[in-house]
């Protein structure tokens, strides 16, 4: 499958930009909601027009728009176009531009996967297959209940759809690991300790609320055919039910014994199951030598998908709606993303029920949903804290927050910021497509997540900078080799330029890397770092100059 | 002080309080506090202590090392061995440790009612049991962060070979999470790029804090601090990296230490002491013998013993011994009953684990299990009281909690104490 | 003990136990010929002899064990009887006690009676005599009346008749009171007459109480002694069936065991019949359990000795154990210090040589009837794994953890040579049949061969699948588990385990790699069917060389039984549980595997007997 049909804003700088293909459903058909959270985020602030930082320069903005929505930082001529364009809605434009661009399915690929799949390791689906499945699905725009859907239906055994039954295969059918993520991926709900006891804090996670989820799930199991050696599948039995005990009431002595529970999404009636006559509960039953997989006339698990993104079972378009904002804004309503309860209110509760019904009314498009968030003020004010508003808290969205870049977000900045992706581009001329571009510069992606992405199965959750990661970026012979010359790379492009003309230098630096232009400070800063330099001297001092620029707290994050 | 009890205590936090106590922006601060505390806690040791824990990964067995019993049942086809102190015997594969042996204390009456890797690792290494959604330091970097200067340019916590991931420092930041010295290698990258001279590394440096500082204003934050921090303290690195120069390691000492990955580990651990880093760990992999245990042991061990025993003496002659700690454990034993592939089992309910050197009687045992081996009659202990050992052991006081976002957090199970009869 | 000596002994007891063993099972079997034709034959009768003379003691212990219950039995009646003796006595004695304490009870009242008779008679005694007193007093007074009145008369002249009245009067005053007298004195007589008749009436009472009170004394004797031997026989009552419960147990374990070895000793006149009939074939699709020797620790080797007779087995308990194979006795031969997992026989089958893994070897007389070691010498520093002896029974060739193979004298055990070359631990070592090569193998799957004489290393062969190092375990896993050569020496099969794709938990495919010695080609690699996991911890040529049998772990166990040509086994076995050992008997007929359920399980895979296709033994399958 290639995405490199599609347009990439970022392929190809000089080729006319062409106008952005309608979303799934075209905003004009929509009457957009971006006023209300503004409004909401205000009234839940006191004096908080006083407090709001200003907006952010059209810098701040593309830089921060093209980061959340590509991955990857605006090309030197990119930015140049957008800081001349003089159209008031060119930042309405750039939205829907990079919401159509295969970049956009690609950096939304990346995110979901380590949301979903955690790094896990590759067990039986290869991830590649896994990843190509979702690219395409955010390429085409597919509602995200819809996506969750299909992953949560996919057993495997269809070599056309094998690949989204990676969330279970690849969790080896585990279902309490299952149980676990769907939790708090999908519902917001970190249920591990509900596994053994009800939450004694938390009143909203019972026992009830994970074995309800683990009903569904009890009967399935990965099914390999030893004989023929086939690839392991989800299969299901007929029969099997949870079991669970609360530990402290066996402790306390006050367990009236196991439990067990139907199939429940967060309380409600249990789904309904129909009942068949002994011996005829299979389509194919199972047999003793496990020569065959096992197919029940009715799947549980079948059910899942289904009752999870259900319209009524809210706690699934919340959560989406609440993951989507944290996305965009480097922090949840609710936060943190998996702790949705009475304990953890939403900051902005009222702005919370909003993007859920909204994301509900628009079927779950996750396209347009991103672009009323990103044409909101809240998500355009600048990351820069005003005097009112220094003690701040967070949750208030007083400024923009900072994110840091993801290993692969960071990966594609310096890549881009050095100017290797130009080369890049060059050296592909009209083969060059969003994806033969990925290929060649996946070497460099991979190597900032084994650096940067923590350990498989647990990608780190916070901010981490350890000395290796700075060492790596000091020191590293791929990292230096970014800043060698190269035909088009930022130093190249820098050593033509006029070497007595500091300010042209600073600007072409500063626009490449940090996508806005030097103040008077940095150009002075500049030009005192370039001063009487022997010519043999100028090719080091840029390459030191792009260096302190790509590892620069202002380039490690998206401000 | 609300203790950060395992998940089915009754003290349980709600998930709220922990990802307050754990995420995104408290880390830099949790360093912060962290300083101030390492302070107080130098305050209560005379001169800096030193650490060195040898993780034999997937569980020896007691049985063919610390606690021996030949003849038995269970006891498999090992013969016991005196040792430098009288009356105390341990296995026959580890005949030169037996001769460091008056160095060495063991413990012989643990029981952590974990036979799972990661949890009985955890255990061993955080000396807490697992709590779900919560993750406390481990001892490297809840040692790094108490006894390692705070100016210090050394990292306090070096892991050599496998192992050592950033999530053991926990909310102790990144300060402390281990510099993995992965296969022995030095930390890649410590020497800057070829052609760029001192001064014009310092020079990109300058200008890279300028702006940098500059945009810090109005947008600090703990991870501006931290990504900051993280640049100097690989500049200070840098300015170290003799202590990974392995070349400077004499012919005699690699005649004396043996063959393999291990004895080298060994020796660089050694340098890695002599260099005063705080905490180092050698992992030795792997003792999981589901099979053919006893080939296994004497494989494993064959490679374990010399470099060992040879890195106890050296740090006793050269009068490191006094103020280092040397920890020998694993997540657990091994069964005593030998299954049919003739190997031994997981096993957390009856065995031992070594450690000598700062603050540890040399030759005390404590601890017992019965004749074969199947249960402790004396004295049992889990991580919890092997964690108030170390920290009495090293001259800190288990009792003061880490402070966290001014949230108190226990260093070692309250309700366990430590090994006073080995403690010297 | 030689199968040629029993021939003669055979022929003896063999008719003597047809005719008294077996004459339930029809007619004795055709006459033998002297010299037989297969070993087995031989064997079998070497085992008819053994299994009668075991028959006979059995018979005797059953007899013996039969006289003891019918003794103690006897020893019951006896106290039985006794017992009803002495209560009847009892009830004798207590009636004539009753009797003589009534007859005393009379007797003492009579006594008394008299008595007081006595004294009232004595009283009146006393009165009679009073009154005779009174009255001869009395008659004196009358009398000397009399004279005065009759002197006053013949006094006076005057004769008045007043005076001659006075004188009548006195007169007969006096009669008067001479009456009276003479009545008193009778009734003195009488009074004295009736004393002496009472008295002599107490002092027969008297006499009559004595004796009864003796005889009452006698009967209280004689019940005291009846009921001392109520009370004797009552305890041995109770004493004697106790005594008598392990005795009759004795008897019907004599008893079984005796059916047992006389059906044992049938099916072997069977065995002899049936193979004198038609030439025994080894069946491996026959194998039926025969045997199973019992014992505290998983066995980790096994080997019958060159006399058939005797099972050896090396357990997880530092001791080689040896079971006769007729009468099942055990006997342990102690000296090792840790397992013993290889072991050989002299030639002669006189002596036996252990190896085990504190590093030593031990020389034992394999038959003694309790074996003691004859001489230990350190051999090797850590196991030893191998031990063999060269076909000549001069040389011992041993193999251990110290990389090393050494060669020993067996006769005074001093070291004849050293064989440096292994990298690793020696896993295996093992002669050629013709003596003149000895192969060693290693953890890496390497085989070396070695001339013996000159010792030079001549070449090497590999079998590299036997071996693997496993990169997360990061230890070499592997070697060769057993060792064996077939058809005089033209093959070299070596067993482990290949395909480890999991060295912790040892999950591989049991092996079996086979040479051919000549060329060195590697002419198979055997497994077993399907997808079994496990090792392959012993192979042996069956003495045909047409097959072998390999045994091992393979959730459980498992034998499997390969065609020289075949990489799959013709047959299979499921054992109870993993199998560290196998070996053939002489015969060619029997095999055994010792276990890790810690027993020694001896299996017949030659034909079946009429009397099992009568009723087949069920097969584990």
């Amino acid at each position: 499958m290639s995405l490199g049909v599609s347009h990439s804003v970022l392929a190809d700088d000089s080729a006319p930009v062409e106008a952005p293909k309608p979303t799934s459903q075209a905003p004009e058909k929509r009457v957009s909601f971006f006023p209300q959270i503004d409004k909401l985020i205000a009234a839940g602030t006191a004096d908080y027009e006083k407090l709001a930082s200003p907006l952010a320069d059209d810098s701040e903005f593309l830089r921060r728009i093209t980061l959340d929505l590509t991955g990857m930082i605006p090309t030197t001529a990119q930015t140049r176009k957008f800081l001349a364009d003089s159209n008031p809605e060119k930042r309405a434009q750039i939205i829907d531009q990079l919401l159509n661009s295969p970049e956009y399915a690609r950096h939304m690929q990346r995110r979901f996967d380590v949301l979903m799949m955690r790094r896990l390791a590759s067990k039986t689906v290869p991830p590649a297959d896994w990843q190509a499945y979702l690219r395409q699905s955010f390429a085409e725009n597919k509602p995200w209940n819809q996506l969750v859907q299909e992953i949560m239906e996919a057993d495997g055994s269809d070599p056309k759809t094998r690949a989204r039954a990676r969330f279970y295969l690849d969790r080896a059918g585990d279902v309490n690991l299952i149980t676990q993520d769907i939790g708090r991926v999908f519902l917001g709900a970190d249920l591990e300790c509900a596994q053994c006891h009800d939450h004694p804090e938390i009143d909203d996670f019972k026992m009830n609320d994970y074995y309800g989820i683990s009903s569904f799930l009890i009967r399935s199991f990965v099914y390999t055919d030893k004989k023929k050696k086939t690839k392991p599948v989800i299969a299901e039995k007929a029969e099997g039910e949870t079991k669970f005990e609360d530990i402290f009431e066996i402790r306390d002595k006050v367990s009236k014994g196991p439990r067990t529970i139907g199939m429940t999404i967060f309380g409600g009636e249990p789904l309904e199951e129909p009942t068949f006559k002994k011996g005829e509960e299979y389509v194919v039953a199972p047999k003793k030598d496990n020569s065959v997989r096992p197919v029940p006339k009715f799947s549980r698990r079948a059910l899942l998908g289904k009752a999870l993104t259900s319209p009524k079972n809210r706690r699934f378009a919340r959560t989406s709606a609440n993951r989507l904002w944290a996305l965009m804004m480097g922090r949840g309503l609710i936060h943190p993303l998996q702790d949705d309860h009475s304990e953890n209110p939403p900051s902005h509760p009222e702005l919370l029920d909003l993007l859920t019904d909204q994301l509900v009314a628009m079927n779950f498009d996750i396209k347009a949903y991103l672009r009323e968030i990103a044409l909101s003020q809240t998500y355009q004010r600048t990351s820069r804290r005003t005097e009112q508003n220094t003690a701040a808290d967070d949750s208030t969205f007083t400024h923009a927050l900072l994110k840091p870049l993801h290993p692969a977000q960071f990966a594609w900045a310096v890549v881009q910021a050095t100017g290797e992706a130009d080369t890049q581009r060059i050296s592909l001329k009209d083969k060059l497509t969003e994806d033969a571009l990925n290929k060649r510069l996946a070497g460099y992606e991979n190597k900032f997540v084994a650096l940067f992405g923590g350990q498989p199965g647990s990608p780190p959750e916070e901010f981490l900078a350890t000395i290796d990661q700075a060492l790596f970026l000091s020191n590293d012979s791929m990292v230096m080799s970014l800043t060698t010359k190269k035909k088009g790379n930022l130093v190249d492009r820098l050593l033509l330029l006029p070497a007595d003309n500091p300010a042209a230098i600073a600007d072409e630096l500063f626009v490449s890397v940090l996508t806005r232009k030097p103040t008077a400070d940095e150009v002075q800063d500049v030009s005192g770092f370039l001063k009487d330099l022997k010519p043999a001297e100028k090719t080091a001092a840029f390459q030191e100059l792009v260096w302190a620029l790509v590892t620069s707290l202002e380039f490690r994050f998206n401000h | 002080m609300h203790g950060r009890q395992a998940c089915n205590s009754t003290e349980h936090f709600s998930r709220r309080n922990f990802l307050q106590g754990v995420t995104g922006g408290a880390l830099g601060m949790a360093g912060f506090s962290g300083m101030v505390q390492a302070e107080s806690a130098k305050k209560l040791i005379s001169q800096q202590k030193q650490v060195v824990v040898f993780w034999l990964s997937g569980g020896m067995s007691q049985l063919e090392s610390w606690d021996p019993k030949p003849g038995t049942d269970y006891g498999g086809p090992f013969q016991a061995i005196p040792t430098s102190v009288p009356g105390v015997h341990i296995s026959e594969l580890l005949p030169h440790t037996a001769k460091q042996m008056h160095h060495l204390a063991l413990v012989r009456g643990i029981n952590i009612r974990e036979n799972n890797h990661s949890k009985g690792s955890i255990f061993m290494q955080t000396g807490h049991k697992e709590t779900p959604g919560f993750q406390y330091p481990y001892l490297g970097s809840a040692f790094s962060e108490q006894l390692n200067p705070a100016e210090s340019p050394l990292p306090g916590y070096v892991c050599i070979g496998r192992g050592g991931s950033p999530k053991e420092a926990a909310f102790l930041g990144p300060r402390n999470v281990p510099l993995t010295l992965a296969e022995g290698k030095p930390p890649q990258n410590l020497v800057a790029p070829k052609g760029l001279s001192p001064e014009a590394d310092r020079k990109r440096r300058e200008f890279r804090s300028k702006l940098s500082k500059r945009f810090s204003l109005g947008r600090r934050s703990a991870e501006t601090e931290i990504y900051n921090a993280s640049y100097d303290q690989a500049a200070a690195l840098m300015t170290q990296k003799d202590i990974f120069d392995f070349s400077k390691i004499s012919k005699e000492d690699v005649a004396r230490y043996g063959k393999g990955d291990f004895a080298r580990n060994c020796l660089i651990a050694r340098q890695m002491v002599e260099s005063g880093i705080t905490f180092t760990k050698v992992t030795h992999t792997n003792y999981d013998s589901h099979s053919e245990n006893f080939n296994f042991h004497l494989e494993q061990l064959g490679e374990f013993d010399r470099p060992f025993a040879t890195f106890m003496s050296d740090l006793a002659d050269h009068g490191l011994l006094e103020h280092t700690l040397v920890i020998c454990m694993c997540e657990f034993g091994r069964t005593p009953k030998i299954n049919p592939r003739m190997g031994r089992d997981h096993w957390g309910t009856a065995w031992s684990i070594a450690l000598g050197g700062c603050g540890i009687k040399g030759g005390a045992v404590v601890g017992k299990t019965n004749a074969n081996g199947t249960k402790v009659i004396d004295r049992e202990v889990d991580g919890g009281h092997l964690f108030h050992t170390y920290y009495r052991a090293v001259g800190l006081d288990p009792s003061e909690p880490f402070y966290h976002n001014g949230r108190p957090f226990e260093k070692a199970n309250p309700k366990a104490n430590p090994l006073t009869e080995i403690l010297s | 003990m030689n199968s040629r000596l029993l021939c003669a002994l055979v022929l003896l007891s063999l008719t003597f136990c047809l005719q008294t063993i077996a004459p339930a099972e029809g007619p004795p079997a055709p006459p033998l010929p002297e010299m037989s034709a297969h070993p087995a034959i031989d064997f079998a009768k070497g085992d008819a002899a053994r299994q009668q003379k075991l028959v006979q003691k059995l018979t005797t212990d059953a007899s013996k064990a039969t006289a003891a219950v019918t003794a103690v039995n006897q020893e019951i009646a006896a106290a039985t009887k006794s017992k009803s003796e002495s209560q009847k006595s009892i009830q004798t004695a207590t009636a004539s006690i009753k009797k003589s304490q009534q007859a005393i009870k009379t007797t003492q009242a009579k006594i008394a009676q008299k008595k007081k008779e006595l004294q009232a008679a004595k009283k009146q005694l006393e009165q009679a005599s009073a009154k005779v007193k009174q009255s001869s007093a009395t008659a004196k007074k009358a009398e000397e009346l009399l004279k005065e009145t009759e002197k006053k008369l013949t006094d006076s002249e005057n004769k008045t008749d007043d005076l001659k009245q006075a004188v009548e009067k006195a007169k007969s005053e006096l009669k008067k009171t001479q009456n009276t007298a003479n009545k008193s004195q009778e009734g003195l007589k009488t009074a004295e007459t009736k004393l002496a008749a009472l008295t002599k009436e107490l002092q027969l009472a008297e006499t009559k109480l004595k004796s009864t009170t003796t005889a009452l004394a006698t009967s209280e004797i004689q019940k005291k002694k009846s009921e001392a031997a109520l009370k004797l026989a009552d305890s041995s009552l109770k004493q004697l069936p106790k005594k008598a419960k392990p005795l009759t147990d004795t008897k019907k374990l004599a008893d079984t065991k005796l059916l047992q070895a006389s059906t044992k000793l049938t099916r072997i006149q069977e065995k002899l019949t049936l193979f004198a009939a038609t030439r025994p074939a080894a069946t491996p699709q026959n194998i039926r359990l025969t045997q199973t020797f019992k014992h505290n620790r998983p066995m980790i080797s096994c080997r019958f000795d060159d006399s058939g007779d005797y099972i050896f087995s090396g357990a997880m308990d530092n001791s080689l154990h040896r079971w006769d194979l007729i009468d099942s006795t055990k006997t342990t031969l102690d000296g090792h210090k840790s397992w013993i997992r290889r072991f050989d026989f002299s030639p002669d089958g006189k002596s036996l040589i252990t190896g085990a893994y504190e590093g030593q070897l031990i020389w034992w007389q394999t038959l003694a009837n309790s074996p003691s070691p004859q001489k230990t010498i350190k051999a090797h520093h850590g196991y030893v794994r191998a031990v063999a002896i060269s076909p000549d029974g001069s040389l011992l060739a041993t193999g251990g953890n110290d990389n090393l193979v050494k060669i020993w004298s067996t006769t005074d055990g001093s070291l004849v040579k050293e064989l440096a070359g292994h990298e690793r631990h020696v896993y295996n070592v093992a002669f050629h049949p013709n003596g003149q090569h000895i192969v060693s193998g290693d953890l890496m799957g390497v085989l070396k061969i070695w001339e013996v004489g000159s010792w030079n290393n001549v070449r090497d062969l590999n079998a590299g699948v036997l071996t693997k190092y496993d990169t997360t375990f990061r230890a070499d896993c592997g070697g060769f588990r057993g060792m064996d050569f077939g058809q005089e020496g033209k093959l070299l099969a070596v067993a482990g385990i290949s395909a480890v794709s999991n060295a912790f938990a040892g999950i591989g495919v049991p092996t079996v790699v086979l040479f051919d010695w000549a060329t060195g080609k590697q002419l198979q690699v055997m497994t077993p069917p399907g997808n079994t996991r496990g090792t392959c911890w012993s192979v042996r040529f069956h003495p045909t060389g047409r097959f072998l049998a390999g045994a091992g772990s393979a959730s459980p166990g498992g034998i499997w039984f390969w065609k020289i040509d075949e990489a799959k086994p013709f047959f299979s076995f499921k054992t109870t549980s993993a199998a560290y050992d196998v070996d053939f008997h002489p015969d060619g007929l029997r095999l055994a595997v010792s276990l890790y359920d810690k027993t020694v399980r001896v299996y017949d895979i030659g034909p079946k007997l009429p009397s099992e296709k009568k009723k087949p033994v069920a097969k584990k399958k």
